[in-house]
């Protein structure tokens, strides 16, 4: 099953680069910091599903929002001429840090067939 | 398979739409950063240089083969004329659009301005402060002969070089550039037509030579009874321009 992610983003990049979109290259910025973003959802969502407390509702929300959040938090930087694009790519950076860091720490310590007991009072997931 | 159901692989569709999103947003991206960035590195500008070192030689040649064709052009003409009188009249017609267009040299009654820099500028310290104001732009030079053409100016030349309909005059660092050509200061602007009248045009008050003046650049504006002015080096080829229907007879 677990191709079938990578089948969908193969798809979703081969269409799209197909078809030649392309955005103006005043938005491209706005671009990179949205996927850094969406970068930032799905290491958090496999993250969760090695600690056992994915929540596809969250996910899902958490993608969307998040990239629209970090494209809007940049524009709306670059009009109050503040660079607040930085403080989106600095905090993305960390938390995507920070979930690769979780990640390999689960499965260097229990192997990749790790099925952890879900921690008593597990805080829902971050997205 | 019944893992669909499972609670398992729950997972797998809501990850697989946003890996979907995920890489159309990839693409996308990449599409809109293929465009080149529009930067000169030092070795492309050598070459590039180097391209235009060429380029220059190449055009100097077919400069001078573009004078012998008009003078081949000119005996054809010549013999021509003698032969019917229709073909003088055309002849007449096309020596004078020759001599509006800037293929030929001319002469006659005009005005002779030489510009050069203030005088300021050898003053030591007086307005060191912005220097690049005492100094000719192409800008003056674009006005000079603006008003030129205002004051009824038949045929123009600055430092030799023919102003013609498709002439510029830019500003390349210290120089400005005239027909490709880079000239310097002292600019001698040379001018064909009624002299009185280009020279009341050339002094209206507040006009650019009274502005010049003010600031002591060195203006010197004479009449004359006969002035040269030499033929347009190159004239460009004609690739897009296509004559109008409505002109057409």
């Amino acid at each position: 099953m677990i191709f079938i992610p990578f089948a969908a983003l193969v798809i979703g990049f081969g269409v799209v680069y197909a078809l030649n979109w392309g955005i103006p290259p005043t938005y491209v910025p706005y671009f990179a910091i949205a996927i850094l973003a969406g970068l930032d959802s799905i290491f958090g969502g496999f993250r969760a599903q090695l600690e056992e407390r994915f929540n596809e509702a969250v996910f899902v929300s958490g993608f969307f929002f998040n990239i629209g959040l970090a494209a809007a938090l940049a524009y709306a930087g670059d009009r109050l001429a503040v660079d607040l694009y930085l403080a989106v790519t600095v905090a993305l950076g960390i938390r995507i840090f920070n979930n690769l860091g979780r990640i390999r720490r689960i499965l260097v310590v229990h192997g990749p067939e790790h099925q952890p007991a879900p921690p008593p009072a597990a805080p829902p997931e971050e997205s | 398979m019944t893992e669909h159901r499972t609670p398992r692989y729950r997972w797998v569709w809501p990850v697989s739409a946003v890996c979907l999103v995920m890489g159309a947003l990839l693409a996308v991206q990449m599409r809109s950063r293929e465009t080149p960035e529009s930067f000169v590195g030092f070795r492309e500008a050598r070459t590039i240089n180097a391209i235009l070192v060429a380029t220059r030689a190449h055009a100097n040649e077919l400069e001078a083969e573009v004078k012998e064709l008009k003078q081949n052009l000119t005996q054809y003409e010549n013999s021509a004329g003698n032969e019917r009188e229709t073909v003088k009249l055309l002849n007449q017609a096309l020596q004078e659009s020759k001599i509006v267009g800037g293929l030929l040299a001319v002469k006659g009654p005009g005005v002779k301005l030489v510009l050069d820099d203030s005088a300021r500028l050898r003053t030591p310290g007086a307005d060191s402060g912005f220097p690049g104001g005492l100094l000719i732009h192409n800008m003056d030079l674009l006005q000079v002969v603006n008003e030129l053409w205002a004051a009824g100016a038949e045929a123009i030349s600055l430092n030799g070089q023919r102003i013609v309909g498709n002439s510029y005059i830019r500003c390349v660092g210290p120089v400005v550039q005239v027909n490709t050509v880079p000239i310097g200061a002292p600019y001698t602007v040379l001018a064909i037509g009624d002299s009185d009248a280009l020279a009341s045009g050339m002094n209206l008050p507040g006009g650019v030579l009274d502005g010049l003046r003010s600031l002591e650049f060195q203006v010197k504006l004479t009449k004359e009874k006969e002035v040269l002015v030499p033929a347009a080096s190159v004239t460009p080829k004609v690739r897009y321009a296509r004559v109008a229907e409505e002109s057409k007879q």
